[in-house]
């Protein structure tokens, strides 16, 4: 017998299993009319958020990664030569840009996935991906910074705040986003949830 | 809460040892200078989770400053090298304080335990868990708590100051406790809606909880309420049982329940000492408590049986009246007989002077001692005990299983098994 403890409000905003668990509940049970307007709404968030995650996040790790995708590529080029021996299907081209993007994604990944596991391991790799990340997109966004303030201590501190959004918020509200996106679409085609009245008489 | 103190401290060094690890990759772009301060937010995110901590707690040398610097890490000024035990404040070499030492007392044990309206206290036969559910529930009642024990190898004088049933494995004895604390419960819960928030301490333990829950009619659903609802009535219940799998009390599927319990593993440690192992409620963690030698409750056991002062009744009447003080002349004064055989006399004093044939005086010491009300209660009981026999008896008789019998007419279960099974044995008449 263990007694558990609520996790904080940090712990859940980082467990983006939260956020797709309440996406999905809250277009399961709206009506179609709803589910269009939370498309649109969150679509356009996706939308702006996009290039920010495309720009400030991946990129940047896009760019860190080279040297590694670089020294992997041959390596994974024999693997999807011999792939396409097998299968007979010319596949290993497209399985190579999967492989090596996946360079870029594994830290995103590690940290969607992580935090709802409890193990002090995965913690340790959750902790890695996450500085990680963050110093990859350190450069992009201190110069995005340098543009709004010109305190170096100001500087350093707001470009703390920015990089910390860009390398987990970003990803976090773009999952949320595609999520109620997701479900909202099965809403639609599904043609919503019906309200009952219910009359009673007395 | 809004971010514990391991959260903050995470996004503290990742945000300034990233920072300074970015910053080291604009200023000296294609070096690895960055790897530093990266290592260094690493290395510290790592010591805000426990069970690295305490790994690398083991792996650190034992070094005052280092204690200083690490509150948590070496707490009271342990050393990471030996068991983390809350009482002991001793070098690597002596993992265990010793007994003089002022923390070495139950105090602290029992404190953690009483921190929680309910304990259960886990060990197997002979583990010492009845000893310190023993030295628990003798202080409450030296404090003058009321302390219900139920513990079928109970005998006069294990419990001093408590109300005791269930002595010789009398499971329906312990039936007619967990009745009275039902009602009691009841009671408080009709004034708890009254208005009234406080109410004087009541403890109910019992002992072997896993031969006496699952048996008993409406014991389980008086455990689930208590251990829910029965702190915020001053009730408090201590279980002692061997294991703690949710089958063994009954409780399938309702694991959560244990949650309000405060658990202690009763055992012997690797230097043969018993320990008692609990769970911190905010880390997690397993804390070891040394257990001091304490009181032997078999050791109590003999001073109860010492006579005492008692009520009157007819025998005590009847061997007054005869009794003639040395002096007077004795005449034909006839020698007392006892009715019946003395067992259920009843109540006496504890020595009566009375002249015998020869003249020389004869001091009957007089030394039952049952209470009126006990006898009529043990009466009762007797009679509620022969009719289930009787029972279970005509049910082998009839040919009819025990199974469904007995989750239908329960009772204490090697007694009536015994009747069903002579039942059986007997012929059939037509």
């Amino acid at each position: 017998m263990e007694p558990t403890t609520q996790p904080s409000c940090f712990a859940r905003m980082l467990d983006t299993r939260t956020y797709v668990g309440a996406a999905r509940r809250a277009m399961l049970t709206a009506d179609a009319t709803t589910a269009l307007y939370m498309i649109a709404t969150f679509g356009l968030i996706a939308l702006l958020l996009t290039p920010l995650y495309l720009s400030y996040d991946l990129g940047s790790t896009w760019t860190f990664t080279t040297a590694l995708r670089d020294g992997a590529a041959p390596a994974v080029g024999d693997m999807t030569r011999q792939l396409d021996g097998v299968l007979s299907l010319s596949i290993g081209a497209a399985l190579a840009g999967i492989i090596l993007t996946a360079f870029t994604l594994l830290p995103s990944l590690f940290e969607l996935a992580f935090p709802s596991i409890q193990h002090p391991l995965l913690n340790l790799v959750l902790i890695v991906s996450i500085v990680f990340d963050y110093i990859t997109d350190w450069g992009k966004t201190w110069d995005l910074v340098g543009t709004w303030v010109e305190n170096p201590a100001a500087h350093f501190l707001v470009t703390m705040g920015a990089c910390a959004f860009f390398s987990v918020g970003v990803q976090a509200v773009l999952v949320c986003c595609l999520t109620v996106i997701g479900f909202g679409l099965f809403t639609l085609i599904r043609g919503g949830a019906r309200k009952a009245e219910v009359i009673s008489q007395r | 809460m809004l971010i514990t103190a391991e959260e903050l401290s995470r996004g503290v060094l990742i945000g300034t040892l990233g920072g300074a690890a970015g910053l080291c990759t604009l200023a000296w772009p294609g070096s690895l200078a960055w790897l530093l301060p990266a290592g260094l937010a690493v290395g510290g995110c790592a010591l805000t989770v426990p069970e690295i901590r305490q790994e690398a707690a083991r792996a650190l040398p034992y070094v005052p400053a280092l204690r200083r610097l690490l509150p948590n890490v070496f707490p009271n000024g342990t050393s990471p090298h030996a068991p983390r035990h809350h009482q002991t404040a001793m070098p690597p070499a002596a993992p265990v304080a010793p007994m003089s030492s002022p923390q070495a007392t139950p105090q602290n044990l029992v404190q953690t335990l009483e921190e929680s309206p309910h304990r259960l206290i886990i060990g197997h036969t002979r583990g010492g868990k009845t000893t310190l559910i023993h030295h628990m529930a003798t202080a409450w009642a030296a404090r003058g708590e009321r302390v219900l024990v139920g513990d079928p190898d109970a005998a006069p004088g294990l419990w001093p100051g408590c109300e005791v049933r269930g002595a010789g494995d009398d499971v329906a004895a312990i039936e007619e406790l967990l009745t009275l604390v039902a009602a009691e419960v009841s009671t408080r819960r009709a004034a708890r809606a009254q208005g009234q928030r406080s109410f004087p301490p009541l403890h109910l333990v019992i002992d072997e909880a896993q031969d006496v829950v699952p048996v008993l009619p409406g014991a389980l659903a008086l455990v689930e309420d208590v251990a829910r609802r029965g702190g915020k009535l001053g009730v408090r219940l201590t279980l002692g049982v061997q294991d703690k799998q949710v089958g063994t009390l009954g409780l399938d599927g309702k694991s959560h329940l244990l949650r309000n319990f405060q658990t202690a593993d009763v055992l012997k440690d690797r230097t043969g000492q018993r320990v008692a192992v609990l769970r911190d409620a905010v880390t997690g963690e397993r804390v070891t408590y040394a257990i001091p030698p304490l009181t032997d409750p078999e050791s109590l056991i003999r001073r109860a049986t010492a006579p005492v002062p008692a009520e009157q009744d007819a025998l005590l009447a009847t061997l007054l009246a005869s009794a003639i003080p040395p002096h007077q002349d004795a005449g034909e004064c006839p020698v007392p007989t006892l009715p019946g055989n003395g067992r259920h006399a009843g109540n006496g004093h504890s020595s009566v002077t009375v002249e015998g044939e020869s003249g020389t005086p004869v001091t009957v010491n007089v030394t039952q001692v049952t209470a009126s009300g006990r006898s009529a209660r043990g009466a009762d009981h007797s009679a509620y005990s022969q009719a289930l026999i009787a029972l279970y008896h005509a049910a082998g008789a009839e040919g009819r299983p025990f199974s469904p019998l007995y989750a239908q007419l329960k009772g204490s279960k090697e007694i009536v098994f015994a009747a069903w099974q002579a039942g059986k044995k007997e012929p059939h008449h037509a």
